[in-house]
């Protein structure tokens, strides 16, 4: 499902997710060559310096939740499933989208 | 159309919920998300809010940099300090740059 896809991912995510990803092709790599970032939370260490480094403020990185894999997994396809869905804002952004659209989609469990 | 109709049509056309158009991926979801005159009412907030932050860290990293500039002018004018204490400056002013890092020089 990731063949030929780069990936780099914070230590907020699971082992398991990581290696999901490695076992349907995706590669892991580092911060500066990987196509998707894919984070747990927002307040990791990691996570946070990507929402102050100069390309997140100019607008060419997006960190992703790294549950957008395990919803692939289960549908068998990630062409049927939007990573759009799956942006993962900084906490603070966060607050303001839960307060109009409520939880976000990885939240869906717990939020309910 | 009714507009119950509408947000219906609008979240199938915008490009943040749509799947397999183009390889969408972290480095061109923004683009993508910014230029699409379809967005939804969701991805619409998230834009505007998140703009609303990186104005914020924007802010910091200029004073960060002007700070940086002008510690940077400060040090050239008083050049009769012995050679040693320049150099560490220029060792804590690269990993002060390094916070400011970017991607740009690494494509
Ligand atoms: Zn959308």
């Amino acid at each position: 499902m990731f063949k030929n896809k780069r990936a780099w991912f914070s230590q907020s995510v699971s082992r398991r997710v990581c290696d999901l990803w490695v076992a349907e092709g995706g590669m892991i790599t580092d911060l500066f060559t990987a196509d998707y970032i894919f984070s747990e939370d927002a307040c990791n260490p990691d996570t946070q310096r990507i929402y102050q480094s100069l390309d997140y403020v100019e607008n060419r990185i997006t960190v992703f939740h790294a549950s957008y894999l395990s919803a692939c997994e289960k549908s068998k396809n990630n062409r049927a499933v939007s990573v759009g869905h799956f942006v993962l804002p900084p906490a603070h952004v966060q607050k303001d989208i839960k307060a109009e659209f409520g939880c976000f989609i990885w939240e869906k469990e717990d939020c309910l | 159309n009714t507009p119950a109709s509408s947000v219906i049509q609008k979240a199938f056309r915008c490009s943040g919920c749509v799947t397999g158009v183009s390889p969408v991926n972290s480095r061109n979801f923004s683009h993508i998300l910014r230029s699409c005159p379809y967005k939804c009412d969701r991805h619409t907030v998230l834009l505007e809010t998140e703009d609303r932050y990186k104005m914020e860290v924007k802010k910091s990293l200029n004073n960060k940099r002007n700070s940086l500039a002008f510690n940077k002018s400060a040090c050239r004018r008083t050049d009769h300090r012995e050679r040693s204490n320049v150099d560490n400056y220029q060792e804590r002013e690269e990993a002060e740059e390094r916070d400011v890092f970017s991607f740009k020089d690494a494509e």
